[in-house]
């Protein structure tokens, strides 16, 4: 009798708690770094370009998820700009990176690194522009400055923002991960070791 | 009647506590993972695998003692497990680290108190343990002899 009773308590608890979360996203926005949408895991991060964790994040997790499964479309990656207010320089670094965004993946990817890799500098005197020139070549910078002048640059900027208040996202980075139908929220600083156990998992 | 409350009490509350923690886990292992990282005390390529089997482990648990099978062995496993908890949070706070506890959820950093309330947890499991011990005292007391 004491086990039926417990028996049915624990398929009523297991009925009423399993339904999977779902977290709202956009992906039609933010930028694509590797992988196609028909990868079967689809990665999307919130970052601040000034924040020390989505340095440590992009440059020892990400640029190796990008050679190792990107490239083979197994995980597509989408950066989202999120420039938090306590960051006197992020804004402007998250619009040298939506523009170099418009130029193509290589560029993004150079400008991503560039500013990742000086950002101890740049934070200090708000210069970027060095990291970016020397990131690019003379004739995309150029370019890059002209679509710099472009107001769309900011309403983009605008646009993530937004996205991540509705999310909500709270810090950075934060990844919304997406796989065989399933999708959860991550926060914090992931690294790559896990990350790749994480997938191998998902796509074996 | 006392005891079997006393009883249902340990037992829902114990249950209760492993089924949930466990579900939340389950829901976003990666989140647990990170979590588990942030103590700096497995290797990391342990880490994901750990993430992995902890939850259903806590869960197993859980049903086991709601439901009642072999409740004193299952009863001890938790208390072990709760023990295992215990130390890694009290070396983790005299180790200075902030981590994100994981028990729960994200939103709880490690303090002194995640430790007592995991000591709390321990006091139904040890009950559950002991009970045929301690029931079988408390009868010989109240039958005169």
């Amino acid at each position: 009798m004491v086990r039926k009773s417990g028996l049915t308590i624990a398929l009523i608890l297991i009925s009423l708690a399993w339904p999977a979360m779902v977290c709202p996203s956009d992906v039609a926005s933010g930028q694509r770094l590797g992988g196609s949408a028909n990868s079967p895991v689809q990665i999307e991060v919130f970052s601040d370009f000034q924040c020390s964790a989505c340095r440590e994040f992009y440059l020892g997790t990400i640029r190796q998820i990008l050679q190792e499964y990107s490239s083979k479309d197994k995980v597509c990656i989408i950066y989202h700009e999120y420039p938090l207010p306590a960051h006197k320089y992020s804004r402007d670094a998250a619009r040298y990176s939506e523009a170099a965004s418009r130029l193509g993946v290589k560029q993004l990817l150079a400008v991503m690194d560039s500013l990742f890799m000086d950002q101890a500098k740049w934070s200090q005197d708000g210069k970027i522009e060095p990291s970016i020139a020397k990131a690019l070549s003379r004739e995309d910078f150029q370019k890059l400055k002209q679509i710099m002048l472009d107001s769309s640059i900011n309403l983009a900027i605008e646009r993530e923002v937004t996205l991540a208040t509705r999310v909500p996202i709270k810090s950075t980075p934060t990844m919304i991960i997406r796989y065989t139908g399933k999708q959860q929220k991550v926060e914090g600083l992931v690294t790559y070791i896990v990350l790749k156990k994480f997938i191998d998992d998902v796509i074996k | 009647m006392t005891i079997k409350i006393l009883h249902w009490l340990c037992r829902l509350i114990l249950a209760g506590v492993f089924i949930y923690s466990g579900y939340v886990k389950v829901q976003e292992p990666l989140q647990f993972a990170v979590a588990i990282s942030g103590y700096k005390l497995v290797p990391e390529h342990l880490i994901f695998p750990l993430a992995k089997f902890l939850p259903w482990a806590e869960i197993v648990l859980g049903l086991a003692i709601l439901i009642g099978w072999k409740i004193r062995y299952f009863s001890a496993a938790t208390a072990a497990l709760l023990l295992f908890f215990i130390a890694v949070l009290a070396i983790t706070v005299s180790r200075g680290i902030e981590a994100n506890c994981g028990c729960f959820g994200l939103d709880e950093r490690i303090s002194p108190l995640t430790i007592l309330r995991d000591s709390l947890f321990l006091i139904p499991a040890v009950y559950l343990v002991i009970e045929p011990k301690l029931t079988n005292r408390w009868r010989k007391t109240a039958t005169p002899s």
